[in-house]
């Protein structure tokens, strides 16, 4: 595992890409603070949750490449013919987009002082966001992950990873919108207002249950409670055992 | 040693192995040796535990690939047909990443890849971008790739293929060198290049092995199919009849050209190849007739399995 | 013989293979059977447990501020906190879950002299009639009631709040404020203290809605209304202070002359002007009813040009000083302002009018006038100028004062919205009211909002020009110094 990590995490600064990633992070979450320092007022929490939109374009960026790009060098014969685990290959690529999230992250540390050093307040809400952004993104990269193993073109692995994050982001607002359509279809069939309106309401609940975004919503508060971080963990797992199944499948698959 | 029993594998509807067996024994060289679309680099994969098998069983030193992959891949060293380099990293930093991965101990690793890099010559470029290499220095790397971890067995696809003469000579000078204390599985398509290096060949052809042979046996049954080819001056019907009758001879084809040189295509049955030779040279002496070219012809892939099949 | 054993051997592979087809995805379906009841198991059964309050000002336990307050009640005070609701069971993401706790804490922690209880009006209808004899409170279902020697004040949950107008976009009410506690605490406050006070807001003349403002003066025990503009503009008897806040348009004249009466009769009132949308209006009825009190506010803005004070790039928006009588009026030395008028002395020759300075710019702003075509003159040289000002009758009774605001920044809704409760900005106003209502002979207690969101920095620290160091470095040395580096290493090991 740590020589997977060590390649991929190195190969990240070997190329232009993880400067890119870097400096990509570094100007919007400046951008961000430098807007709120102007108002006297910053909020390390309010810059986190703010810089969870860009998942969706970071998180393509560093994980398309980590399976794909092998798949179409021939270099993952390397994972089949050495006596090497996959998983703890796939453990080292995560460990590898992880890290480089991290060291992301410093610019936002970096923000930290300089709120401090300005007699602002970094409270515990703010180190909530940041336990909270640390989990997404650990859910997020197994998805892209997942999504650069079931294909070899590096392009269709971010559309898919974007497209999945996306959604996940949207989630509340899919969720409402689904109920809604249920709630409206039911009612159109007949169906007495009152049990259709509480199906919709049930289907939104269902929605909303998947949602990580609300369900960590309260550590900004200071408030932290361990179930949403095990879901964010628990489904990281899932997709990078699904990952790991994937590669796998060339071992025993018929055909 | 490795045994394989009754591989297939399926690709679709396509077979594209259909039911090889063969084994290697120990400090063996083995050609394997089939045309293009044959099957050898999918065999290879399955040897190698790339891709599985539609069904049929692999197993190195005892140890089956499906069930004890580890401890068979450990024992192997493989070059594909593409080799696995990563071009983004320099020489060095990929045979540590490689060294990694194979696990090989820490204070075995210096000694071992300053030995692994002297023997495949690549010392001079070992700071260098893979990317930015030759072809052979390219190919060299992916066969000191498979060389880490000292396996005892080495599985080379094709290594000579898309080099240019020079650099095939080496790549063969460096197999032989590698020979003495490996197995050594070679794929080609190329019949000299098995004959050179190889103790036995496997040839196969759709998928299926055509024929298992020590290379002087095989020489034997080609010997009975041996062509000629003759260039020369001189009245080319009066010649050809008089190489038609000679003991050994069953065919003679002339083309006759209007630059009066004339090419003769003789096809030789038995084991007077090396005889034949003296009594041409005294039909054409007798004739009068000079002699511009004298060489035997290589024969083709499909010559060969016409005379492996006509033979059995 | 040979053709069956090898149909065998391979029917034996078949199974192996089938064996970790089965394995691979059996493995799958357990681990999500495992991940999903992990995740039920850790929602619904330990997530009550396993949640942990680590909020600087716990919000579910009350501050020492309360707690004091509380203790300085004699032993004998009931003041009965009523949910028009059945105790509530689930209290995931509901505002209640703020309230509902620290209510118990409010219980627990005064010895009986706050009880809780919960009566859902619709099983119990006669709670009504218990609580309001007379019928002159509004009890709706789902609110809070809290009573005191017959006074009631209802607090609905969602005012326990401030939210967050920007997130409202994402389809959810995100609170940015937990005022809670400062909510019921001053509910109690005001009904032991027995103050009560009532403000008019003269609307009508574009002004802004006022509802935050009147949030604030509700948890300060005021009453407000709106006092619309009409050629019948009367100013009730009940009326302890007027609000002129924000007009885009002058008053009317009779309007005009009601307050130049009220004002001799002694009323107070706080006038809050800007100098945004109306920049050609010069207010002339507004300053006649100022000019009673020897004030005037002039049809200019303030541009600030001292570096440590600009908040923009422009100077419109600055930070300015508390005058030294007002100083114990906030925590924080210096205020923010924007986009105001000055505010200064008038000629009236009256000695017994008494005017003080309350917010001052720095010594070296000007006073712009902006031109019909939108540019720009400078009007006077740079000197220090007057943002608000306080004016009151001397040696009366009952004397009529007044606060005038130049700037909206301490009284319009979009500036509290986005500030909180706790901004050192409102914190000023309501000292002004508490000052002005006289609110100070009553109840001495400070009793504000907890302080949970205020990432103010140190104003003399978020000055424009730190701004802009803040901006070179974060948005362009760092990100470059980043495409450097990724240039270099590209450029070198390319040739590697
Ligand atoms: N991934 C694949 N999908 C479908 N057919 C394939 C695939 N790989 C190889 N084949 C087919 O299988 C046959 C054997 O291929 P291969 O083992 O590469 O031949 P060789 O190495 O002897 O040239 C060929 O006909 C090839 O077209
Ligand atoms: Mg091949």
């Amino acid at each position: 595992m740590i020589a997977v990590f060590k390649r991929e995490f190195l190969s990240y600064f070997r190329s232009p890409v993880g400067y890119i990633a870097i400096a990509l992070f570094s100007f919007l979450s400046g951008y961000i603070f430098v807007n709120n320092f102007a108002t006297g007022a910053v909020n390390i929490a309010s810059e986190v949750i703010s810089l969870r939109s860009f998942f969706v374009v970071i998180v393509p960026i560093i994980t398309m490449g980590l399976f794909a790009e092998d798949k179409k060098r021939g270099t993952e014969i390397l994972y089949y013919t050495s006596p090497i685990d996959l998983f703890s290959v796939v453990a080292g690529k995560f460990l590898a987009a992880f890290c480089l999230y991290g060291i992301m992250f410093v610019n936002v540390f970096i923000h930290m002082i300089v709120t401090k050093s300005c007699d602002g307040i970094v409270d515990i809400g703010a180190w909530g966001s940041v336990i909270v952004f640390f989990f997404l993104a650990m859910l997020f990269i197994s998805i892209g992950i997942f999504a650069s193993a079931i294909t070899d073109s590096q392009i269709i692995a971010a559309i898919f990873s974007f497209i999945m994050i996306m959604v996940i982001q949207l989630l509340s607002t899919i969720s409402s919108l689904a109920g809604n359509a249920i709630a409206a279809f039911l009612s159109m069939l007949g169906v007495a207002s009152e049990s259709s309106n509480s199906v919709g309401e049930a289907i939104t609940n269902g929605i909303n249950w998947l949602d990580p975004f609300a369900k960590t919503s309260d550590f900004r508060y200071g408030s932290f409670s361990v179930a949403p971080l095990v879901f964010c963990i628990s489904f990281a797992i899932v997709f990078l055992f699904l990952t790991f199944r994937v590669l796998e499948k060339k071992r025993w698959a018929k055909s | 040693m490795i045994e394989i029993n009754n591989l297939v594998k399926h690709y679709g509807d396509k077979k594209a192995v259909n039911g090889i067996s063969f084994t290697v024994e120990d400090d063996e060289v083995l050609g394997f040796l089939g045309p293009n679309g044959a099957g050898k680099s999918t065999t290879m994969n399955i040897i190698t535990g790339y891709l599985s098998s539609t069904s049929g069983t692999v197993k190195v030193n005892g140890h089956d690939i499906l069930e004890e992959p580890e401890l068979a891949k450990k024992d192997i060293g493989y070059l594909p047909e593409l080799p696995p380099l990563y071009l983004d990293m320099t020489v060095l930093e990929y045979l540590n990443y490689i060294c990694d991965i194979k696990q090989v101990k820490r204070s075995e690793r210096k000694e071992q890849l300053a030995k692994i890099i002297a023997m495949v010559k690549i010392t001079d470029v070992a700071d260098r971008l893979i990317g930015n290499l030759s072809k052979g220095y390219k190919q060299r790397v992916g066969i000191a790739q498979a060389l880490v971890g000292n396996p005892s067995i080495l599985i080379l696809d094709e290594p000579t293929v898309g080099l240019d003469p020079n650099q095939i000579i080496e790549i063969r000078k460096l197999i032989r060198t590698l020979a003495k204390d490996h197995s050594v599985i070679i794929s080609s398509h190329i019949l000299s290049e098995i004959q050179e290096v190889c103790d036995r060949v496997v040839i196969i052809n759709k998928g299926k092995v055509a024929a298992i042979d020590t290379i002087t046996d095989l020489s034997k049954r080609l010997a009975g199919s041996s062509k000629l080819l003759l260039s020369f001056k001189g009245d080319a019907k009066k010649i050809m009849n008089e190489i038609r009758s000679l003991p050994g001879v069953s065919d003679c084809k002339i083309r006759i050209s209007d630059k009066d040189i004339h090419e003769a295509e003789i096809t030789v049955t038995g084991n007077s190849a090396s005889d034949i030779r003296t009594s041409i040279f005294y039909v054409m002496s007798r004739n009068s007739s000079p002699i511009m070219e004298f060489r035997s012809l290589d024969p083709t892939l499909e010559e060969i399995f016409l005379s492996i099949t006509a033979g059995t | 013989m040979s053709k069956d054993k090898k149909n065998t051997k391979s029917a034996v592979t078949d199974n192996r293979q089938k064996t970790l087809k089965l394995y691979s995805v059996g493995t799958i379906v357990i681990l999500l059977v495992i991940v999903v009841a992990a995740n039920i198991l850790f929602d619904s059964i330990l997530g009550k447990y396993l949640t942990f309050d680590f909020s600087l000002s716990n919000q579910n336990s009350i501050s020492n501020e309360t707690q004091d307050y509380l203790d300085s009640l004699s032993a004998d005070t009931n003041i009965r906190v009523v949910g028009l609701m059945d105790r509530p069971t689930e209290l995931n993401n509901t505002p209640l879950r703020y309230i509902v706790p620290l209510l118990d804490d409010y219980a627990t922690k005064s010895g009986g002299k706050v009880t809780v209880e919960y009566v859902n009006p619709e099983t119990y209808p006669s709670i009504r009639q218990e609580l309001d004899r007379e019928g002159q409170y509004d009890l709706t279902a789902d609110t809070f009631a809290v009573c005191y020697q017959g006074k009631i004040v209802s607090i609905s949950p969602y005012d326990c709040f401030t939210y967050d107008t920007e997130s409202s976009s994402y389809g959810y009410y995100v609170p940015t404020a937990n005022a809670v506690e400062y909510t019921f605490t001053n509910a109690m406050a005001n009904l032991t203290s027995g103050f009560s006070a009532k403000a008019y807001f003269v609307t009508g003349v574009e002004s802004d809605s006022s509802e935050q403002l009147k949030h604030i003066l509700s948890s300060l025990g005021i009453d407000s209304a709106d006092l619309p503009v009409s050629s019948s503009f009367t100013i009730p008897e009940d009326c302890n202070l007027i609000f002129i806040n924000n007009p885009q348009t002058d008053i009317p004249q009779n309007v005009a002359s009601a307050l130049n009466n009220y004002i001799s009769t002694g009323g107070d009132f706080i006038v809050a002007v800007n100098f945004y949308n109306n920049v050609s209006e010069q207010y002339p009825n507004l300053n006649s009813v100022l000019n009673e009190m020897n004030l005037n506010i002039d049809t200019y803005v303030v541009k600030e040009n001292h570096p440590e004070y600009v908040l923009d790039n422009i100077g419109f928006e600055a930070l300015v000083d508390i005058a030294s009588n007002y100083t114990d009026f906030s925590s924080s030395s210096q205020l923010r302002s924007g986009y105001a008028r000055p505010v200064r002395k008038y000629d009236n020759p009256y000695s017994y009018i008494k005017t003080d300075v309350v917010l001052t710019t720095s010594a070296y702003a000007t006073a712009v006038k902006i031109n019909e075509d939108g540019g720009q003159s400078q009007y006077e040289n740079e000197d220090t100028y007057n943002v608000a000002m306080y004016a009151t009758y001397e040696g009366m009774k009952d004397a009529p004062c007044c606060y005038v605001f130049g700037t909206s920044y301490f009284t319009s809704d979009e500036y509290i919205s986005s500030y909180g409760y706790n901004d050192a900005n409102v914190q000023f106003l309501r000292n002004c009211i508490r000052d002005i209502t006289g609110m100070n002979n009553f109840n001495n207690l400070q009793v504000d909002s907890k302080p949970l969101d205020d990432y103010s920095f140190d104003s003399t620290k978020a000055t424009a020009s730190n701004a802009s160091v803040m901006t070179v470095i974060f948005m362009i040395i760092i990100p470059l110094a980043l495409v450097i580096a990724a240039a270099v290493v590209y450029a070198k090991r390319k040739n590697l």
